[in-house]
């Protein structure tokens, strides 16, 4: 096992602990839908995260994607329904839309794991949880869409399950550039409410540090 | 609404901070209890908090308020700091639990997570929440971002919520009005209690 040295993140180089490496630590890609990335116009994050997520898979990394969506056959809860129908932008659409398919770009590499939830936070009546436990996740590297919605809700669940939380700054984004600006600054609020952020850039320069240290296992 | 959040000598105030913003709701919030109450509403307060042991305490969440010279656990001028048991995890005085409400304690910013808030929303056939409370960009979001998620109606009552950064106030009721109330409605005390007590 590596030991990756801190990520130059704000407001403090993450992780707390000093160190991380690829077996403690999962990427969340969440909700990079085809709906959420044509409302946002993320096509530059989209082509950003995949080349970062074929060097985390490169190096041994763990990915775990998510998918928000409902079964036609469930349904959603009905003040969620009324909502929904409501809004032209950032509607939970039902499994199998053509809107709700994960962008190709980021397609899952295998049998990698997606998360189907219907609602924001990704934990909700979901096994994300247990899946990051069963693998003695304690790092989390976030990015998907939108940030203020899916992104941040699980984000904060995350962190109060005591995970703790890198979100990549050009990893997440919105249609709105105003609540993206609020979602990073209540993040980092209070030494870090929520976690930490920083660009890809910095984890990807924790990932290639000459003085990362081989630990043998 | 705790001492810790919101009153004189808590751990917000000990950091140095201006409690001006956390304070500004009591009034509004202590109006809409009374309203709450003659119209025979459940009432249910929350309270961050951890146990004695700090066995629910993440280390992260420690490791990053001690980061501001005083953290979880460590004893301030009103106890340990969000410990339960202490004057600080109090609810303030003007806004005290009446005898037989339910008050949740919750190590956690969301109110539902590691608590039983959905068990005992569920056994009462609760559908609907009225929310308010400190502050707006932590733990009053993340309720009612699950709440929604977990299918209850909620209203958000904007000015009977707060943050200690008026910034992070702003953007928060932004982000959660958008799209025509991403997670539920938003409107001020005075339309709540109007709907609660038309004769009041």
């Amino acid at each position: 096992m590596t030991l990756l040295p801190p990520v130059a993140s704000r407001p403090y180089p993450w992780p707390f602990t000093g160190t991380w490496s690829m077996t403690d630590t999962a990427l969340l890609c969440l909700g990079v839908q085809q709906d959420p990335v044509r409302e946002c116009a993320a096509a530059g994050m989209v082509a950003r995260l995949a080349e970062f997520l074929t060097r985390w898979r490169s190096l041994g990394g763990f990915v775990l994607l998510s998918r928000r969506g409902y079964q036609p056959a469930a349904g959603l809860p009905a003040p969620v329904a009324w909502r929904n129908g409501r809004r032209a932008v950032d509607r939970i659409l039902p499994a199998g839309d053509p809107g709700w398919q994960i962008d190709p770009a980021l397609a899952a590499d295998g049998d990698e794991p997606i998360v189907d939830h219907s609602g924001d936070n990704a934990f909700i009546g979901t096994d994300l949880g247990f899946l990051l436990e069963r693998r003695g996740i304690r790092n989390l590297i976030i990015a998907g869409l939108r940030a203020e919605g899916v992104v941040h809700a699980t984000m904060r669940e995350a962190n109060d399950r005591g995970l703790e939380c890198l979100l990549l700054e050009d990893g997440t984004a919105s249609d709105s550039p105003e609540a993206k600006a609020t979602i990073l600054r209540i993040t980092r609020f209070g030494n870090g409410l929520f976690g930490v952020t920083a660009p890809i850039a910095a984890v990807e320069a924790a990932l290639h540090a000459p003085d990362a240290k081989a630990i043998p296992r | 609404m705790q001492v810790d959040f919101c009153a004189p000598g808590g751990w917000v105030d000990q950091l140095g901070e201006s409690i001006a913003n956390t304070r500004r709701p009591i009034g509004v919030i202590a109006g809409l209890l009374a309203a709450a109450r003659r119209a025979g509403w459940t009432v249910i307060h929350t309270r961050e908090g951890h146990r004695r042991d700090l066995s629910d305490l993440n280390p992260n969440k420690r490791w990053r308020t001690r980061g501001h010279g005083l953290g979880i656990g460590d004893l301030g001028r009103c106890g340990r700091v969000l410990t339960r048991g202490e004057p600080g995890h109090a609810i303030v005085p003007e806004l005290a639990p009446h005898p037989g409400e339910i008050v949740v304690d919750k190590p956690g910013k969301g109110s539902f997570h590691a608590t039983d808030l959905d068990r005992i929303l569920r056994t009462r056939g609760i559908r609907n929440l009225v929310i308010s409370g400190v502050t707006s960009d932590c733990c009053v979001q993340a309720t009612m971002r699950d709440a929604a998620d977990l299918g209850y109606e909620c209203l958000l009552v904007s000015d009977a919520t707060a943050a200690v950064e008026t910034g992070n106030h702003d953007g928060s009721l932004a982000i959660l009005s958008a799209h025509g109330g991403r997670w539920g409605a938003v409107a001020a005390a005075d339309a709540v209690v109007a709907a609660i007590d038309p004769l009041a």
